[in-house]
């Protein structure tokens, strides 16, 4: 019995550790990222210089494209996806997990964002935090947690995107995230959160892959549902997910690598006085 | 839910009175003092119950309430089944968590095996978890087959130790079950001061992102109590 168990431990562990491959053994133990508080305390320093990113359209219907975890290290399925959208969204928003968080990927994956002619939006990952990915991710991709607006001739919305790469909010970042919604929500139209971690396990589709505490979820859901945010957009699990509570839409994305846990596909939004969002396969 | 909630009270009311009947009746009391990411300073206390009507079965019950505004209540039974050196035990637990402060409740069913031998003991077994916000029961969310485990190693033998020290990790304690990844470190000691009593404490330390994810603190907690034979 005592060798059964000892066992099978050591098989759930193993399969753990490779849930995802090119995983981080290092950072299964500590964060070698320096931590979600430090991250945020960097974005929002970041985003007061930068400013908030604002899309214009002439039109009263805008779409986004949104993609799950890319895990680039081959950029063959998002310069497809790309050649598809590209006369007809908005920008691409890409939910975290980039690239493998290896240097090289990282690189491939900054070439795509920097030289796509659709304009590109990129949230953080735990792949991407893999070793000590946070000093090139900020370096190539600026914050990792901050929102952008849409405006149309007649409304504007707000896109909140999150940083869950470490799987949890922290205490700063919801501070922010409570702030913003408190103070601002009213003054838009719709407003769509994007956040690299699954907020449910209702499925085992990835052992070992990981979401936030409980006690986190569900302040964030309460949070979230109190200020009437419309749609939650998650990756990370690469499983195809559409949840409703207390009027939010979870939805989880596919991923658009090619790890044949599902069919690659993104989401086309569709954003006028309603929200429309569309799974397509790639 | 005020339901649900005066049910499991009630039933712990039941195993007290059943205790006191059958002279099988310990108790369990203590208080809870920790930190986490979500709550700066965690305070609260709980109670609990332990009936052994037969050599080999026990039920047990549960209630604790914290300042993060949470109520757990569980209800739980375990049948003893002894295999040469081995004990083992089969676990069946009903919990309910009411989190005041965000209009949640958690319903849990928790299924366990769990084995002693020597210095060591571990557990192995299934939640199943819903979650209904603001009452909404017709959008529940349900996750079933989560993963739960427990592995401790012990100073001393468990048998007839006046003290003993235990550190283990698992992905719940009494009155929280995790998802599979959200691990606990624990270690736990118990001073056995007389027959009819003893003192315990314990300290846990709950990490997030573990597995795929980087790693990072979440919360550390302590629980420091009494248990003692009423009858």
């Amino acid at each position: 019995m005592y060798n059964f168990l000892k066992k099978g431990g050591l098989i759930i562990v193993a399969f753990s550790f490779f849930a995802c491959s090119d995983g981080d053994m290092l950072g299964f133990f500590v964060s070698q990222s320096g931590g979600v508080d430090n991250r945020t305390e960097y974005s929002l320093l970041q985003n007061s210089e930068t400013g908030v990113q604002i899309f214009t359209t002439e039109s009263e219907t805008y779409t986004l494209c949104l993609v799950g975890d890319t895990h680039i290290g081959n950029a063959e399925n998002i310069l497809k996806m790309e050649q598809i959208v590209r006369d007809s969204v908005m920008a691409i928003i890409i939910l975290g997990d980039i690239s493998t968080g290896k240097e090289s990927d990282m690189l491939i994956a900054a070439d795509f964002v920097n030289n796509s002619p659709t304009p590109v939006v990129t949230l953080i990952g735990n792949h991407d935090l893999f070793f000590n990915g946070w000093e090139l991710f900020k370096k190539l991709f600026g914050s990792s947690v901050f929102y952008f607006e849409v405006h149309t001739p007649s409304a504007k919305d707000l896109h909140i995107c999150l940083d869950s790469g470490n799987g949890m909010l922290g205490k700063k970042q919801y501070d922010w995230l409570q702030n913003v919604l408190k103070t601002k929500r009213g003054t838009y139209r719709h407003c769509v959160v994007y956040t690299h971690v699954n907020l449910f396990r209702t499925n085992h589709s990835q052992l070992g892959s990981a979401n936030m505490p409980l006690e986190e979820t569900y302040q964030l859901m309460h949070l979230l549902s109190s200020n009437h945010v419309n749609f939650v957009f998650m990756g990370h699990d690469h499983y195809r997910e559409e949840l409703t509570q207390n009027q939010v839409r979870y939805i989880t994305l596919d991923a658009l690598s090619n790890e044949k846990i599902t069919q690659p596909s993104y989401v086309i939004l569709s954003v006028n006085e309603a929200i429309h969002y569309q799974f397509e396969d790639l | 839910m005020k339901c649900c909630t005066h049910i499991c009270v009630g039933v712990l009311c039941c195993l007290v009175l059943a205790g006191c009947s059958t002279e099988k009746l310990r108790i369990k009391a203590g208080t809870e003092l920790g930190s986490s990411v979500v709550t700066d300073v965690i305070g609260g206390g709980f109670i609990m119950p332990e009936w052994l009507p037969a050599h080999n079965v026990e039920f047990s019950g549960g209630v604790k309430y914290t300042n993060e505004r949470k109520t757990n209540v569980f209800l739980e039974n375990s049948i003893r089944m002894p295999v040469e050196r081995l004990k083992i035990q089969v676990i069946n637990k009903f919990q309910y968590n009411k989190y005041f402060a965000w209009t949640i409740d958690e319903y849990l069913f928790f299924s366990r095996l769990q084995a002693v031998i020597s210095r060591f003991d571990a557990a192995l077994g299934l939640s199943f978890r819903t979650i209904v916000q603001n009452k909404s029961f017709q959008e529940t969310i349900f996750e079933p087959f989560n993963v739960q485990y427990d592995v401790g190693v012990y100073i001393f033998p468990v048998e007839n130790r006046v003290w003993n020290v235990r550190l283990g990790i698992s992905n719940y304690d009494m009155f929280i079950t995790e998802r599979m990844e959200q691990f606990l470190l624990s270690l736990k000691s118990e001073y056995h001061v007389s027959e009819q009593i003893g003192v315990f404490a314990s300290l846990f330390l709950r990490s997030a992102g573990n597995f795929n994810l980087s790693a990072s603190y979440y919360s550390l907690y302590s629980h420091i109590g009494v248990r003692c034979i009423i009858f």
